[in-house]
């Protein structure tokens, strides 16, 4: 591989931006501020564009090695455990940092006129951190191990949480923050257990590493381990274990089932940062790990089932609490859980390149729906509740314009980007085998697909009432259009959402020459073993699988017809002739209504379950056995030694030199005893 | 004359230049200690760069032997490993901080108070350099008495019983120890109390009290770590000690326990601590948990940060108890993680302190706004205790807890994993307290004027974040200097291991294929 030293200033840029920012920032002034940071940004685009193109154009992986970080050698010198700071990029991470530096540039421009109204210490904080963001962020994506990825795993934590409470003088939000990291830490205990795990097996954490490992193993995973910590298990056994430790991780960096509770709250902080954290960039991180350990989990059937079975189930749950929910920004935030667990069915059932298109396509629709809900909310007063809303079509077009392209394009209707990520999955999902539960494609896709005829409905609901029809409150009726710094980023990510198509063209032949599946031929490279192992697993259950098969088509009409389906219902539902139909069910069911807009309660029901318990065990323990038991015990040898005391009370008067004195008699008193006893001189 | 002593005996040379001084020339003995401790400091460096850490060095450097009291076989003698040299240098970085940061905070008694800090320095150098049982307890009790006197006159409204019950516990601890040190002069066949004597004499022979000798040593050890059950010392401590008190107690106090297992309790009795290293690794992880759990209902800002010192020096008894390499060295980096962060964590507690006069969490609340610098500098900090990656606890705890989860230890996976629950709770109680203190509105009038941070304050709270990034960085550069002690450590280990001929129980264990191992081993440069 290339050495490529030019690598670290994708990190470098913005890490210097947030230093500079974050130290003389409130002195800087805001013009020089916003240059700062949207110019690392840029910087650092710049920089990601070229070993980008190398792939697109010379297929070449690029490293770069930058020494030891921490290391421990056992007594004979061998490796004990050993992390080195390294970064690499192969066209997985090319695509990610592309998004990610492409996106992020984007909601830096609009954020300098989104926080205009900030005083200047408050702008300059809000830059940093989302400069610092973009440097956790890049380094997770560029990382060459584990723990790399970790060091920006748990940076893209910090930095969600210094936003999510940006606006920490209000109690709600600095809660939503700590409630954000901490979910997350959950998670990231999963990580670093699947982490050790890996140590134990293969001793190393680069991908490198482990992809070679992989390789080892690969055509007798079913041996059985014969030495060290996970002797007498099988490969595949401690793999699927060390996967879904990792998944625990991936689950709730992007806020999966059951570790989501975070991300809905995380709607607290600042729109772009829900754009460009909580909807393109990090929450993507699970999927990322899950392909980029592609020729693991592909070992690990069992593993995969589960990533893709609680992928779907997300996918649909979310999607139902987004019906009910009156928040904007909270039926975008329950719509990007659900959009996260179609990416994870798409990596779960081994159609890794289908998943990350997905990621990409999702990055820039789901910004553009962010990013459109600022400009709404900007434009209405920080209003967020849709229902005071309504008939802001007129008085902000280009909003509602790339609203709409970009409602399209999550429902996924044909042509835009959307139809094509989101069929590729559960077409995949469709036609995929896996061997610890040959069912699981199956139900995704049966799961997938009642998601997808949800989101179709939830979002045109949104938009319909958000946008159409009438101003229902004085507000409404004043909304204005936001300033062209930001609705052109708007416009960007709307063009993107319908471009999207071209970064997966489906037409044409699929031989090695043409140019059509340009993601799917690009990262080929990087999913091979994977696929290979798939193939493999396939023909092991005598089937025919894997790419290049002939899939038939009807799977991709049934989910056109069921987005279309939804859009219309939706449309009838609150536009339409069956405008009553929704307040009518409500009041048919109320008990159900309230469950689902409630979000099926379950921030109640972990609040009864964990939370309050361990509050509880915790007061009783320091009551109890601190100051009950211990306490009791030492306060009771000190009674005792209380009365032993006034009768030496005589020898303490606070001097020092007489406790000194008296200390030095009694070591030479027990030291003359002690060695008198023994006998010697 | 050797560095080393030099280095112990400075700050004891400036107190009884202190004690010359007239009593209310208090400004001439915050100066004249401030110079001591910044002097001692300098000539530690002097040792930190003369250290040489290779294998093939001497395990003890800048060694003086001189009799002290031939006939009972008594001796001065010193030495430091890279351990020691480590601790000794965590307590010359600390010592000026503290300080520096008592400067307006003590008003009264200012001479006395500043003997005792460097009685204390020396106490608490002498007994990481000690190479002489007796030595190094003298040296060990001596800390007890500055400690006692800083607590009992200087501390808060309880500090009587907190004193009392310090010195009782503690004492009463190593007075176990002494009748061990005195059993092994006696059994151990050397006619000395040199540590090296003793140790190679326990090496060849061992004794059969080895176990009740371990216990002894262990307890009075345990006492100052404090492992759970024998931690509630701690917090009354903690609470009533002055700023300056709770730093050093915090910073250096606690390591001597973790250092005397290391140094003491282990090497010299590795059969007993095979034997009982299940039990420490058992009240390791209660402590780590416990500890947390404690912190997470406090309403005490100070007692918060004692109790989660419980939790954080179980992992580094945890790291012991592992006896692999990576967990050996991640134990020895998170003593001085712990002396850092929680040390730094003291003087900010000590700062609110000074403007408000409360400790009370309740009494706080949005102070982020008054005072920014003093927030973001507690987040640092924060970050630092719970362990964030790109700060110095994590190369720590990352270490440990690798390094338990392979490791001999019996249920090594289950252990290393109940121990990283505690990763979560340190989230947990560390950032409800950021919020409490420092986010949402501010509540208390009294809160309204609170000045940030001064120019003296940022020196004080300077080093120790540039250490938290240096550190968390840059690592390698303490991890080399002890990588000879443990490596010693575990090969003692390995004798008694094959004595014992009960198969492999420390070091690591190791990987599952040959294949794999070699492609770890070609991606080494």
């Amino acid at each position: 591989m290339t050495q490529f030293p030019m690598l670290w200033a994708i990190i470098a840029l913005p890490l210097l931006g947030a230093i500079v920012n974050g130290l003389a920032g409130r002195r800087l002034g805001k013009a020089n501020v916003s240059l700062i940071a949207i110019g690392a940004m840029i910087g650092s685009f710049l920089v990601s564009m070229v070993p980008f193109l190398r792939h697109a154009i010379f297929r070449r992986a690029v490293e770069s090695q930058a020494g030891t970080w921490f290391e421990a050698l056992t007594v004979d010198g061998t490796n004990a455990l050993s992390v080195s700071w390294g970064l690499r990029v192969d066209p997985l991470s090319a695509v990610m940092i592309v998004v990610v530096t492409g996106i992020g540039t984007l909601i830096h421009v609009y954020s300098a006129s989104y926080m205009s109204h900030e005083d200047d210490a408050g702008y300059a904080r809000y830059f940093a951190y989302l400069n610092l963001f973009a440097a956790a962020m890049l380094t997770l994506v560029l990382g060459d191990s584990l723990v790399l990825t970790f060091v920006g795993w748990e940076g893209v934590g910090l930095c969600s949480y210094l936003l999510i409470g940006f606006w920490y003088t209000d109690p709600m939000k600095a809660y939503a923050g700590r409630k954000a990291f901490v979910v997350n830490r959950i998670g990231d205990f999963g990580f670093l257990l699947g982490v050790f795990s890996l140590f134990a097996l293969f001793g190393t954490s680069t991908y490198g590493g482990l992809e070679l490992a992989a390789q080892g193993v690969g055509r007798n995973a079913s041996a059985v381990i014969a030495q060290g910590i996970f002797a007498g298990w099988t490969y595949q056994a401690a793999l699927t274990f060390a996967l879904l430790c990792l998944f625990v991780g991936a689950a709730g960096k992007s806020a999966q089932l059951p570790l989501y509770v975070w991300l809905p709250d995380a709607m607290a902080g600042p729109t772009p940062v829900s754009a460009l954290i909580h909807a393109a960039t990090m929450v993507t991180a699970g999927v990322y790990l899950v392909a980029r350990l592609s020729f693991l989990y592909s070992l690990a059937p069992a593993a995969m089932a589960t990533v893709a079975f609680v992928g779907a189930l997300t996918a649909l749950f979310a999607a139902l609490i987004a019906f009910a929910q009156n928040d904007i920004k909270k039926v975008l935030a329950y719509s990007t859980v659900s959009q996260l667990g179609f990416m994870f069915i798409g990596v779960g059932v081994g159609v890794w390149w289908a998943g990350l298109f997905h990621l990409v396509t999702h990055a820039f629709f789901k910004a553009c729906l962010f990013l459109g809900a600022g400009s709404v909310m900007h434009g209405m007063g920080d209003e967020t509740d849709i229902r005071k809303m309504g008939g802001l079509w007129r008085r902000m077009p280009h909003t509602a314009w790339t609203f709409a392209i970009a409602t399209l394009a999550i429902t996924g209707l044909v042509p835009l980007s959307g139809f094509w990520s989101k069929d590729a999955i559960l077409g995949g999902a469709l036609f995929s085998h896996n061997g610890a539960w040959p069912a699981v494609g199956g139900i995704a896709y049966a799961i997938g697909s009642v998601a997808a005829l949800c989101t179709a409905f939830y979002m045109t609901r949104l938009f319909v009432l958000t946008f159409a029809g009438k101003p229902r409150t004085h507000a409404a009726e004043h909304a204005h259009e936001s300033s062209p710094v930001m609705t052109v980023p708007l416009w960007i990510l709307a063009v993107g959402a319908v471009l999207g198509v071209f970064i997966n063209w489906p037409f044409g032949g699929r031989g090695p020459n043409d140019l059509g599946h340009r993601l799917e031929e690009l990262t080929r490279g990087v999913f091979s073993l994977g696929d290979r192992h798939l193939a493999a697993a396939a023909r092991a259950l005598g089937e025919h699988g894997g790419h290049g098969a002939e899939h038939p088509s009807w799977p991709y009409f049934a989910a056109w017809g069921l987005a279309v389906l939804g859009t219309i219902l939706a449309w009838l539902f609150y536009a339409g002739r069956l405008r009553e139909a929704p307040a009518r069910l409500a009041r048919a069911f109320p008990a159900g209504y309230r469950f689902v807009a409630d979000k099926f309660r379950v921030d109640e029901l972990y609040d009864l379950v964990v939370v309050r318990p361990f509050e509880w065990i915790s007061y009783v323990f320091w009551r109890v056995v601190d100051v009950g038991i211990i306490d009791g015990l030492v306060n009771g040898v000190g009674r005792g030694s209380r009365w032993v005391a006034s009768i030496v009370r005589l020898f303490q008067n606070g001097d020092v030199q007489r406790y000194a004195a008296i200390m030095a008699v009694a070591v030479a008193i027990i030291l003359g005893l002690a060695l008198g006893m023994g006998g010697r001189p | 004359m050797n560095l080393l002593t030099a280095v112990i005996f400075l700050p004891l040379a400036g107190a009884l230049i202190l004690a010359l001084i007239p009593r209310d020339e208090a400004g001439q003995h915050r100066g004249l200690a401030f110079a001591v401790s910044l002097v001692t400091f300098a000539a530690s460096l002097g040792l930190w760069f003369g250290f040489d850490a290779a294998a093939s060095a001497p395990e003890f450097q800048f060694e003086t032997h001189a009799p002290w009291m031939p006939s009972l076989g008594i001796g001065y003698h010193v030495g430091i490993d890279g351990v020691a040299l480590l601790l000794v240098m965590l307590t010359t970085v600390l010592t000026p901080v503290v300080i520096l940061s008592a400067w307006r905070a003590v008003g009264e008694r200012v001479k006395e108070f500043f003997i005792a800090i460097l009685v204390l320095e020396t106490a608490m150098i002498g007994t990481f350099a000690a190479l002489d049982l007796v030595l190094f307890y003298v040296f060990w009790e001596a800390m007890l008495v500055p400690m006692y006197l800083l607590i009992g006159i200087w501390g808060s409204q309880n500090r009587l019983y907190a004193t009392i019950k310090f010195f009782v516990y503690t004492f009463a601890a190593s007075v176990l120890m002494l009748l061990a040190i005195l059993y092994l002069y006696q059994h151990a066949e050397t006619g000395t109390f040199d540590y090296v004597q003793v140790r190679e004499a326990l090496a060849r022979k061992p004794l059969a009290a080895a176990p009740w000798l371990f216990l002894a040593f262990a307890v009075a050890f345990a006492v100052k770590v404090p492992m759970f059950p024998l931690h509630t010392w701690l917090p009354d401590a903690h609470t009533e000690a002055p700023t300056a008190g709770s730093v050093i107690l915090a910073g250096v106090l606690l390591k001597m326990g973790t250092f005397g297992f290391f140094r003491y309790a282990l090497p010299l009795f590795p059969e007993a601590a095979l034997q009982y290293r299940s039990v420490i690794a058992v009240l390791a992880v209660i402590g780590i948990l416990y500890g947390a759990m404690m912190s997470f209902v406090q309403t005490d800002m100070k007692r918060l940060v004692a109790y989660s010192s419980v939790s954080h020096l179980g992992f580094v008894m945890l790291g012991l108890a592992a006896m692999s390499e990576a967990g050996l060295t991640g134990s020895v980096y998170q003593m001085l993680n712990h002396g850092i962060s929680t040390g730094a964590l003291f003087l900010l507690v000590g700062m609110l302190y000074e403007r408000r006069h409360t400790r009370a969490i309740a009494e706080y609340g949005g102070l982020a706004k008054r005072t920014p610098l003093i927030a973001a500098t507690f987040l640092v900090v924060t970050l630092s205790s719970i362990g964030l990656p790109g700060t110095n606890g994590f190369v720590g705890e990352f270490l440990i807890l690798a390094g338990t989860w392979r490791s001999y230890l019996g249920s090594s996976t289950v252990v290393a994993a109940l121990a990283a629950v505690g990763v979560i709770l340190g989230a947990v109680y560390m950032l409800r307290l950021v919020e409490r203190v420092f986010l949402g509105p501010i509540r208390k009038d009294e809160n309204r004027t609170l000045p940030d941070l001064t120019a003296r304050e940022g020196f004080v709270l300077a080093p120790m974040i540039a250490l938290i990034l240096v550190m968390g960085l840059m690592p390698q550069p303490f991890l080399d200097p002890m990588k000879p002690s443990v490596d010693r450590l575990v090969r003692r280990f390995q004798t008694a291991e094959t004595r014992l001929g009960r198969g492999p129980q420390v070091g690591t264990p190791p990987l599952a294929n040959p294949a794999a191992r070699t492609a770890a081993a070609a991606e080494r440069p």
